[in-house]
């Protein structure tokens, strides 16, 4: 399969470009977050130097979060256009799968993917090993590190915790027993994305438009909104 | 020989827009999907709401824009696709930006990186053919209050702007104070249809030859007046805002169109819906001997058609843009300032 995977659910974002289970180019971006500027730019540049279309790619890949929301949008609004315009099948993953699926992590240990969500929460999902196979555990889940480490406490396995949210907050882990961090990724990479596709087990989306950002908060001005909410009744 | 067409997307603030407009600048599509309902209860725009909503609406909006102009999003049959890049919310922007690109690139067209105000600027050539430079623009939304003298493509004059709010900024925030909700603007306009607009005289701001506005003082006016008595009649209180918000308005349109001997007066931009705005400038533009050119309330709000009509002077005098540019929340329009 042909298949030109975008990422754009972290501050780090970019593609990669895989034939046939081989990653052809990679082109990540670390240095901000102007993933409108560089996503597009940087596919194009891949399917140059491999010397193939848009239209003669299988597929779009695209991580649909959780993660930063405008990165989201960006990369979301980029991969069904691409794929609508050309008729390319298009994928879809979340963050979290895609980092507790790279393979430099390896299959031994049960992972617990961490993204940092800003404003002092995490995004963080387990995912367990079967037949060198990793699969989720439950939901993608925002939360805050305090209570995902709480909720560690009744969980005596080891582990191996993965992704940017984890390094950040790795000192509020000290006092856990067989918990390991993994230095990488501290970010989902496009090439794993399509890797995962390249193996099976992720399904096509026969609706493009229908893919949206997975975001697990209310905008805040609807939060704010539902706290005010019953004051106001009270008041009338 | 059919004639060429370009896409275009306009997603700056709340209104999710797709269009397709030909070579001659005749309008064969434009959807807009409005997301007023989404905000209306928090008395503005959300941004992160707004956000939210161009990324479910901008591809069906866009398909069905070329489904009423006969093509599809397989073959769209464009030459070119517009996009506007700025001014707006930066993370709406991006939606139809992002959309843009891809499409263009997958299409294989070049994409045209587009300022919302020019779209403004140009939304009358799509309804009127005998429209001839120079003319005045006077553009009010909840954004901006400015006259601009239009003399070609890319030739602007920037002749007076607000010195303080927007003119939709002063209806939205007079329409909160008197309990008629949001937006403003057709608010304040149905009731004071069934007012007496010389029961109270609030301030005409900064007269004489300055072409600049300030709608900070009639607004105090009114909080003023209704603080006082209470009891007062809010019809009248509609009524008597408008007439001097819009006596400035067409007082000041018409000394632009003296200043450079202009063919027309154009409105634009959601206060251009205005309906005494309307009439007031018809008259005025009469009596000067001018011609009016009043675009429909669809082309005065802000949809994407006026974003293809400026792309089609942007594709002809510069061609295509690059595709790594990106969102500009504080866009501004290249002009002289006179
Ligand atoms: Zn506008």
């Amino acid at each position: 399969m042909k298949l030109l995977s975008l990422e754009t659910a972290t501050a780090a974002g970019g593609a990669a470009l895989v034939i046939d289970g081989v990653v052809i180019g990679e082109s990540m971006t670390t240095k901000d977050r102007r993933h409108a500027e560089t996503l597009l730019p940087s596919a194009i540049e891949l399917l140059a130097q491999a010397g193939i279309t848009v239209q003669e790619l299988d597929g779009i890949v695209i991580d649909v979060g959780p993660g930063l929301y405008t990165g989201l949008r960006v990369g979301i609004a980029t991969a069904r256009s691409l794929a609508m315009a050309s008729g390319s099948g298009l994928y879809s993953l979340t963050s979290l799968e895609v980092l507790a699926n790279d393979e430099r992590l390896g299959t031994s240990q049960t992972v617990l993917s961490v993204l940092d969500a800003r404003r002092g929460e995490v995004f963080a999902q387990y995912f367990t090993v079967e037949n060198g196979q990793r699969f989720p555990q439950g939901e993608p889940r925002v939360l805050l590190p305090g209570d995902l480490i709480e909720e560690m406490d009744t969980r005596p396995q080891s582990l191996v915790v993965v992704g940017d949210g984890g390094v950040r907050y790795q000192e509020l882990f000290a006092h856990l027993q067989g918990v390991e961090f993994a230095p990488v990724p501290l970010f989902p990479s496009p090439a794993t994305a399509a890797m995962m596709v390249e193996r099976g087990g992720v399904t096509k989306q026969d609706i493009p438009s229908d893919v949206t950002p997975i975001y697990l908060r209310d905008p805040d001005a609807v939060a704010n909104f539902k706290v005010a909410a019953p004051s106001r009744l009270a008041d009338s | 020989m059919t004639k060429e067409m370009i896409l275009a997307i306009e997603t700056s603030c709340d209104e999710t827009a797709a269009a397709v407009v030909d070579e001659d600048l005749h309008v064969l599509s434009s959807v807009v999907s409005s997301q007023i309902d989404l905000h209306a209860s928090f008395g503005g725009v959300v941004p992160e709401i707004a956000g939210r909503a161009h990324v479910e609406l901008l591809e069906p909006v866009v398909q069905e824009a070329l489904e009423q102009a006969g093509r599809s999003i397989r073959d769209p049959g464009v030459v070119a696709v517009a996009v506007t890049t700025g001014p707006g919310l930066v993370g709406s922007l991006l939606v139809g930006l992002s959309g843009a690109k891809a499409m263009a690139y997958a299409w294989g067209v070049p994409f045209l990186s587009i300022n919302h105000l020019e779209g403004h600027l140009f939304a009358a050539q799509l309804e009127s053919d005998s429209l001839v430079f120079p003319y005045v623009t006077l553009l009010v939304s909840g954004g901006h209050t400015m006259l601009i003298g239009v003399h070609g493509p890319g030739e602007y004059r920037l002749m007076g702007e607000t010195i303080d709010d927007a003119a939709g900024e002063a209806y939205d925030k007079v329409a909160r104070y008197l309990g008629l909700g949001y937006p403003g603007g057709p608010a304040i306009d149905k009731l004071a249809a069934q007012g007496d607009p010389t029961a109270f005289r609030f301030p005409r701001a900064l007269p004489g030859e300055n072409l600049d506005f300030s709608f900070s003082g009639v607004k105090t006016s009114v909080v003023r007046a209704v603080d006082r008595s209470p009891e007062i009649n809010v019809a009248d209180v509609a009524a008597s805002f408008q007439a001097a918000v819009v006596d400035v308005l067409v007082a000041k349109s018409m000394q632009a169109v003296e200043r450079i001997d202009a063919t027309a007066i154009v409105l634009g931009g959601g206060v251009a819906a205005n309906s005494l705005l309307r009439e007031r400038t018809t008259t005025a533009a009469l009596e000067h001997g001018v011609q009016c050119a009043l675009p429909s309330l669809a082309m005065c709000t802000d949809n994407a058609a006026m974003i293809g009509a400026a792309g089609w002077h942007r594709f002809r005098v510069h061609g295509g843009d690059d595709f790594s540019i990106g969102a500009n929340p504080s866009l501004v329009l290249e002009m002289e300032r006179a």
